[in-house]
């Protein structure tokens, strides 16, 4: 039995190996491992970039309060970035598949066209979602445009959904019986023993508890403060404010807190944000990043 | 065959290339190809192409050679300036004496006679090769890697061989030269797989598990469907459109059966379909015309376990997406569709116009509008009223949540499941489908009342369509709007309709303009319409504007039509026409009137009384009350039966007579004979005014 953890262990060696740089998670909330500065400022600019990284990934309006066997609030990601993108990534892709024990023998892996794009990043990439016996396991995304900007050399992202990929190869129906740490009986740890409490608390609390007023201030804030340490030329600081405007918006958006018109109108802002972010990045360039 | 043809090979090897583009891309590529071989006077023949989710196949016989030829090449004028001939010859680096003179056009031309050698297809096929590759064009397309190319997806080999010998194509700008190989199946036989002509390369991709025709593979797909399926009574669901998706998803079809537990049986038909076509590709299986506890999939490998893991991997993921589905229908069936209604106060449709419910409340209104312009019934009226209640309902519902393909589907399934009256399940069933998919009058109704609803409400607060942006699509909601009414031939004054509408939004001042704009929006709508039916350009024109009701003016269009394309109709214009000029070229003759004592011949008496007939009789038919397609139809008529007295007059009657008073009294004629024609069948002035 391959533990969740040890998917984890196992992609995150196999990347390693390749020469991926293993990262922590960002230490932020996030919608996905895109969000991550090791992802979206990365993919600007002409530097080279192999990175790879675990991202817990929040999404407010998907929490079910633990009742729903296939939706949560707070998924991993796990998330391979490589720039510029290699002419054989299909094939080192599918290897790490093998790794972790997927027998192409057995199973019908297929690269099913999907266009990716995130309104509130002023990103766009074109790949495929990659389906193993129906299932989507991995976006695989050749990033085109971020923040607005055209991205050259091009960045490749694979992002493992990793609870499916678990209930794939644990073959569980019900994600709370996941087993995390891959020991039987009196020893396992269960995704449930891990993940159950926070599912049924943040439920409560993006749906019926955060305040709302508080978090429209909070967004003012941070979009406020984005825009002051860009001109700072501070493109990291700038972008954290960046994604806590983005995931303020999503809590909004999950207390329906937002008519279809203020939605549209901050999903903007944001988009202006990242996109001041990002060319602060370009514009900043030289400096900066080797001290 | 001839001994100068010679076999051509040439195989893209792309990443997945999307299934929607697969068949436009082949054709592309084989008209670049083809385009480029032509240019180069390369001879091809027995050209096959194939293209599969990795491969872009283009297979062929050219000539081995192009023979010497002299090519014609057109120079200046003879009388050009010598320094122009000059440098024409320069250019080319002949003298005169290798020229002659051509005559085109009364000009005489130099005309330079260029040798041109024999040349080796082999030499000319790298750049005819790379040069299609890189004019390919693709409705979406991308980088990859440091490379400044543009391609579908990014292009991993190419193999190409003439004459059983490699032929040497570099794409330096994504540093990529081609192979005398490709690859096979992905999976099952991912090694290199060598070939030098097209038939070495049809067995070697076979055996290497790539059916590489899109046709073999659909062929395939629908044999074993029929082998598995042949039990009597039972069948699979295969769309055309489902077929072909997955045809471009697969270089070896493999059908496979999944089963459905039956707990999820007892969900609505739709609600089983949805996931298993839309989110995953599957085809429905039926018993009896009814679902049946399966479907069939198509995977892409041949397993070692027969697809056992495959199948059960596929039904893990059915069953979670229809657990999702049995829980939201559990769920929407404890609360009656009214109740929604209160949710519905609370999503707001747009900041001016209100919420969903404010919408639903002007809905009702419309139908009530509808129903007084065309005297329905009161049970029509109530029971319109009760679909625009409970229409929107099924929006703030779990199911439409997560499927929003099945808005207005659940609804009325929902409605049906409470007890609501048939017509009105189905009415708000059929609420969002195209016009062929409506099927009884209170749906047509329905659909006018919300297609009214939401063109004028956007042109009540300044947000119509202008130029190529039409973000609430409501172009498409007013050609529904015409093409609803003429199938169901409804009698509606539109202006009148629209005007009511407006007069909902009390809390915004509209004008007659705006009244106006909307229903001359919908008439332009009109226009495309009988355009697209096969009529005129001219006669749209003249017609539309005509009434405010669309069916007259969409009869009015088709007898106008099909006059003018019958022979009498089209001797009735040049007669009015031929009046016209004449009239024209007499230009001011002050006041005339027709002076009986003075009509000298047959042709022009016989003339003069039928139009006193003809004129008395279409005065009658105005005030006839006859429906107004049926009198334009009779006036047409009545026009025409003169048709052989304005012949005759014109070929016996000489106008321009020495006459002064005779010449007067028959330009009289004419002025009768034409405005008669202006004040009854404007249409027809119009038509031959623009030129018909």
């Amino acid at each position: 039995m391959k533990g969740f953890q040890e998917i984890i262990f196992l992609l995150s060696g196999y990347w390693g190996a390749y020469g991926c740089a293993i990262l922590q998670p960002y230490d932020m909330e996030v919608g996905a491992g895109t969000f991550s500065p090791h992802t979206f400022l990365r993919a600007l600019g002409s530097g080279i970039w192999k990175a790879a990284y675990v991202q817990p990934s929040r999404r407010p309006a998907d929490g079910r309060y633990g009742e729903n066997p296939n939706r949560i609030h707070k998924h991993h990601q796990f998330q391979a970035v490589i720039k510029p993108s290699p002419d054989d990534i299909q094939d080192i892709y599918l290897k790490s598949l093998e790794v972790l024990g997927i027998d192409y023998k057995r199973h019908d892996i297929r690269f099913v066209e999907d266009d990716w794009e995130s309104p509130t990043l002023g990103a766009a990439g074109l790949g495929w979602e990659v389906w193993c016996d129906g299932m989507e396991i991995t976006q695989f995304t050749y990033f085109q445009q971020v923040g607005g900007f055209n991205c050259s050399p091009v960045t490749v992202e694979l992002t493992y959904g990793l609870e499916r990929l678990a209930m794939f190869l644990q073959k569980v129906d019900n994600v709370y019986d996941l087993n995390w740490n891959g020991k039987d009986g009196s020893e396992k740890i269960t995704y449930r023993d891990v993940c159950f409490q926070q599912e049924v608390e943040f439920s409560k609390y993006s749906f019926e508890q955060a305040d709302v007023e508080i978090l429209k201030r909070h967004f003012e804030d941070a979009e406020r403060e984005c825009v002051r340490l860009a001109e700072k030329q501070l493109p990291l600081p700038a972008y954290d404010q960046c994604m806590k405007a983005s995931h303020l918006f999503n809590l909004l958006d999950s207390r329906r807190a937002l008519s279809v018109a203020e939605r549209v109108d901050r999903i903007a802002r944001v988009r202006a944000l990242a996109k001041i972010c990002c060319k602060t990045q370009l514009d900043t360039e030289n400096i900066n990043r080797r001290g | 065959m001839n001994t100068n043809q010679e076999n051509f090979l040439l195989e893209l090897l792309v990443e997945e290339i999307p299934a929607r583009f697969q068949v436009e891309a082949i054709a592309n590529l084989e008209r670049l190809m083809v385009e480029k071989l032509e240019k180069q006077k390369i001879k091809s023949k027995n050209i096959k192409t194939y293209v599969s989710p990795r491969r872009m196949v283009f297979l062929a016989q050219l000539e081995r050679q192009i023979p010497a030829f002299v090519e014609e090449k057109r120079g200046p004028q003879i009388s050009a300036p010598p320094n122009v001939i000059a440098k024409f010859l320069q250019s080319l680096g002949m003298s005169l004496d290798d020229c002659s003179e051509k005559v085109m056009d009364k000009k005489t031309f130099i005309v330079a006679h260029i040798r041109r050698p024999q040349r080796h297809t082999q030499d000319l096929l790298p750049d005819v090769v790379a040069a299609s590759i890189r004019e390919m064009q693709w409705p979406k397309s991308m980088h990859w890697g440091p490379h400044a190319f543009n391609f579908v997806r990014p292009i991993r080999n190419i193999l190409c061989s003439f004459c059983d010998e490699l032929v040497h194509i570099e794409l330096r700008e994504i540093n990529l030269e081609s192979k005398n190989y490709t690859f096979g199946h992905r999976f099952m036989a991912p090694g290199k797989i060598f070939a030098k002509n097209p038939s070495e390369y049809r067995q070697k991709i076979k055996e290497a598990f790539v059916m590489v025709d899109p046709i073999e593979r659909k062929n395939s797909i629908l044999a074993k469907f029929a082998r598995n399926f042949s039990k009597p009574g039972v069948s699979v669901d295969v769309p055309d459109d489902l077929l072909d998706e997955v045809v471009g998803l697969v270089e070896n079809p493999v059908v496979l059966l999944g089963q459905i537990p039956q707990k999820f049986m007892q969900l609505p038909e739709e609600v089983l379909v949805t996931p298993m076509r839309v989110h995953q590709r599957y085809f429905p299986v039926r018993r009896d015309g009814v679902l049946a506890p399966f479907f069939a999939f198509v995977a892409n490998n041949v397993a070692e376990d027969d697809g056992k893991e495959i199948i059960k991997g596929n039904e893990r993921v059915l069953n979670a997406r229809l657990a999702d589905a049995l829980f939201f229908y559990e769920t929407d069936l404890k609360k009656p569709l009214e109740l929604h209604l209160e949710d519905l106060k609370k999503i707001v449709f747009n900041e001016k116009l209100g919420t969903v419910f404010d919408r639903i409340l002007r809905i009702c209104c419309v139908c009530d509008f509808i129903c007084e312009e065309m005297d329905l019934d009161d049970d029509l009226r109530e029971l319109l009223k009760r679909v625009a209640l409970l229409s929107k309902c099924d929006l703030s519902t779990h199911m439409v949540s997560e499927f929003p393909e099945l808005q207005g589907i659940m609804g009325g399934i929902y409605a049906a499941i409470q007890g609501e009256d048939k017509t009105v399940c189905s009415v708000i069933g059929e609420q969002y489908k195209t016009v062929d998919e409506i099927t009884s009058l209170p749906g047509a109704l329905f659909s006018i009342a919300d297609k009214i609803e939401i063109i004028t409400a956007f042109f009540a607060i300044g947000k119509g369509p202008t130029g190529s942006k039409d973000p609430f699509a409501l172009r498409r909601s007013a050609i529904g709007l015409i093409k609803i009414i003429k199938k169901y031939d409804l009698s509606l004054r539109l202006r009148a309709i629209i005007r009511k509408t407006f007069g909902l939004f009390n809390f915004l001042e509209c004008d007659a303009n705006t009244v106006e704009a909307a229903t001359s929006f919908i008439m332009d709508r009109l226009k495309i319409v009988l355009k697209e039916s096969g009529i005129s350009h001219e006669v749209v024109a003249s017609v539309v504007g005509c009434d405010d009701d669309v069916m007259p003016i969409i009869a009015k269009a088709e007898i106008l039509d099909q006059t003018l394309k019958s022979e009498n109709g089209k001797k009735l214009i040049a007669s009015y026409k031929r009046s016209k000029n004449i009239l024209e070229q007499f230009g001011d003759f002050g006041d005339c009137y027709v002076d009986r004592g003075l009509l000298a011949e047959d042709s022009e008496l016989f003339l003069v009384d039928e139009l006193e007939v003809l004129e008395i009789a279409l005065e009658k038919l105005e005030i006839s009350g006859l429906d107004s397609d049926v009198e334009f139809q009779t006036k047409i008529s009545l026009c025409i039966a003169l048709e052989e007295k304005i012949t005759a007059f014109f070929r016996d009657i000489l106008i321009n007579s020495d006459d002064k008073k005779l010449k007067l009294n028959r330009i009289g004629i004419l002025v009768k004979l034409t405005s008669i024609f202006e004040r009854f069948l404007p249409e027809i002035v119009k038509i031959s005014v623009e030129g018909y």
